[in-house]
């Protein structure tokens, strides 16, 4: 039963916040292996898009965030780890932050879209499933790259004040003591950002996202550091790739959201008139 | 539980199975019981007012930044060399004779929201950090940390009328936590005082992106805790959205 409610867990949420109640958008499905065959395209844009002159300023300025969070990296780092190490409430709060962001999560989350989509044949929700696996692995080629050329130490592991950089490294040193190597970028929070930002495109009429999906991506960061998994100028570089990514993967979808149509089934959680929280399955006619 | 209802158009079929509240409440008050005596330490306390302060800024900023043209959302990073009253230079001095690394302190905006009030005026709040930290390797466990919290009222003039472009002026003042820990292999010992502090800054900012802007701005600071004070230099890079 515990298993079951687990699994239960995710798809009720998603019914709960999801389901198209006012505003169906009338969209493509996606075809099953769509999330693999637009990686190249846009890892193509991508490039593109950010190695253009009127980005400059901004990669300018993401890099020189970067660079003084290095200089700082030992004393935000110990601020974080400290009352990590104190507080087991804390301690409890930074690993659920740290679960959140480590893809499985991301994963379930597309896992929940699909089922929902598949049960009420919402292309909406198919779409978005799809985006979340393709913005992953678009993300994840890209992170891996950057992980495999920088090697950065993590903190728990690291035997300078903030981490060593071993450019280039040996990859079969690398695969067999990865955590020596792969502090940056995180790739923790760019799937994070990037699964996010993803959800946000396919539903622009659920104003509540924003409110969630930046305090969740904060946790995720904040988590990393006090576990001592990664260093605050880690993000920087990932939140841009995880927000860049999202974006790209999305920018096909329509933004003329219209109104669903009658004799349109529909899941959702309700009410009884005795107050219990329930599933209900409506039909209009 | 099934119920089934009609009315006019629509028809409306329901099952499900309740949840338990009666664990949830359980667990919920076992926490709270556990939380009681950190409640009344006001070092503890603090610490926990300034995480929820951070996270309710962090979970109210950046919606209403984006959601509308006259909020707007800062977050920096910076660098600065601090100055210390006599008995913490004293207490450094004692670290660096232990091969204590003298630090670079990091400033952190975490974030600061604000509100356009006249065309080149933004009138806010800032949540801002500074951390020092001078021990040599983290594994020793024997480290001697500063850290900063200040709660500030932020004004962001720019004479150019346009946030975030130009030449600006940034004054800041509020009341301010100055937390110090002295790391043992036992268990840390915390120094908490509080007192009033205030900052001014001189920057330039121009567009990065659609939505963003890059400030580059040297702020002078100081914080007063009658017996204590921290002041310097920093130099500080952020977007303002």
């Amino acid at each position: 039963l515990r298993r079951a409610r687990k699994i239960l867990a995710p798809i009720f949420l998603l019914l709960l916040f999801f389901s198209p109640r006012t505003l169906a958008e009338e969209v493509e499905t996606p075809r099953l292996f769509d999330f693999v065959a637009n990686v190249p395209g846009n890892l193509l844009e991508w490039s593109r898009e950010t190695f253009a002159s009127d980005k400059i300023a901004a990669i300018g300025g993401m890099l020189g965030m970067t660079g003084i969070l290095i200089a700082s990296d030992f004393e935000s780092w110990q601020a974080m780890r400290l009352p990590y190490m104190e507080y087991d409430d804390l301690q409890h709060f930074a690993d659920w932050g740290v679960r959140l962001g480590d893809g499985s999560s991301q994963f379930a989350l597309a896992g929940g879209f699909l089922l929902f989509g598949a049960l009420t044949s919402d292309s909406r929700a198919l779409r978005t499933a799809s985006q979340i696996a393709e913005a992953i692995l678009v993300t994840g080629v890209v992170v891996q790259t950057m992980k495999h050329t920088t090697g950065r130490e993590s903190p728990f592991l690291s035997e300078e004040r903030t981490g060593i950089w071993r450019f280039f490294p040996n990859q079969g040193e690398y695969m067999g003591d990865y955590q020596k190597f792969d502090a940056m970028p995180s790739g923790h929070l760019a799937t994070a950002m990037t699964t996010f930002i993803v959800i946000q495109e396919n539903y622009p009429d659920q104003k509540w996202i924003p409110y969630v999906g930046y305090p969740l991506v904060g946790w995720v960061a904040w988590g990393l550091v006090a576990t001592s998994l990664h260093w605050w100028s880690d993000f920087p570089i990932a939140l841009s790739l995880g927000y860049s990514f999202g974006k790209i993967v999305t920018a096909k979808n329509s933004k003329t959201p219209k109104p669903a149509s009658k004799n349109q089934p529909r899941l959702a959680p309700g009410l009884t008139p005795d107050g219990h929280l329930v599933f209900q399955a409506t039909w209009n006619w | 539980v099934k119920h089934s209802r009609s009315s006019e158009s629509t028809k409306t079929i329901i099952t499900g199975i309740p949840l338990a509240p009666t664990c949830t409440v359980m667990r919920v008050s076992c926490l709270i019981s556990d939380g009681e005596r950190r409640w009344r330490d006001p070092v503890k306390l603090s610490v926990k007012l300034s995480h929820i302060a951070t996270w309710a800024l962090l979970l109210l900023a950046p919606v209403e930044a984006f959601s509308q043209d006259r909020w707007y959302f800062y977050f920096s990073a910076g660098l600065s060399r601090p100055r210390y009253d006599e008995s913490l230079q004293r207490l450094i001095d004692a670290e660096k004779q232990r091969e204590a690394v003298s630090a670079t302190a990091g400033h952190f905006d975490l974030p600061g929201i604000y509100y356009r009030a006249k065309p080149g005026l933004l009138i806010g709040a800032v949540l801002n950090a500074t951390f020092e930290h001078f021990s040599r390797d983290w594994r020793y466990q024997e480290s001697l940390a500063f850290q900063l919290y200040n709660g500030n009222f932020s004004f962001l003039v720019f004479p150019g009328e346009i946030p975030g472009q130009g030449f600006f002026l940034r004054i800041d003042g509020g009341y301010s936590h100055f937390l110090q820990i002295r790391e043992t292999p036992q268990s840390p010992y915390r120094k908490l005082s509080t007192g009033l502090g205030a900052q001014i800054g001189l920057g330039y900012g121009f567009r990065s992106t659609e939505f963003s802007h890059l400030l580059l701005h040297i702020n002078y600071f100081h914080n007063d805790f009658r017996d204590r004070f921290v002041e310097g230099i920093g130099f500080f890079l952020g977007f303002l959205l």
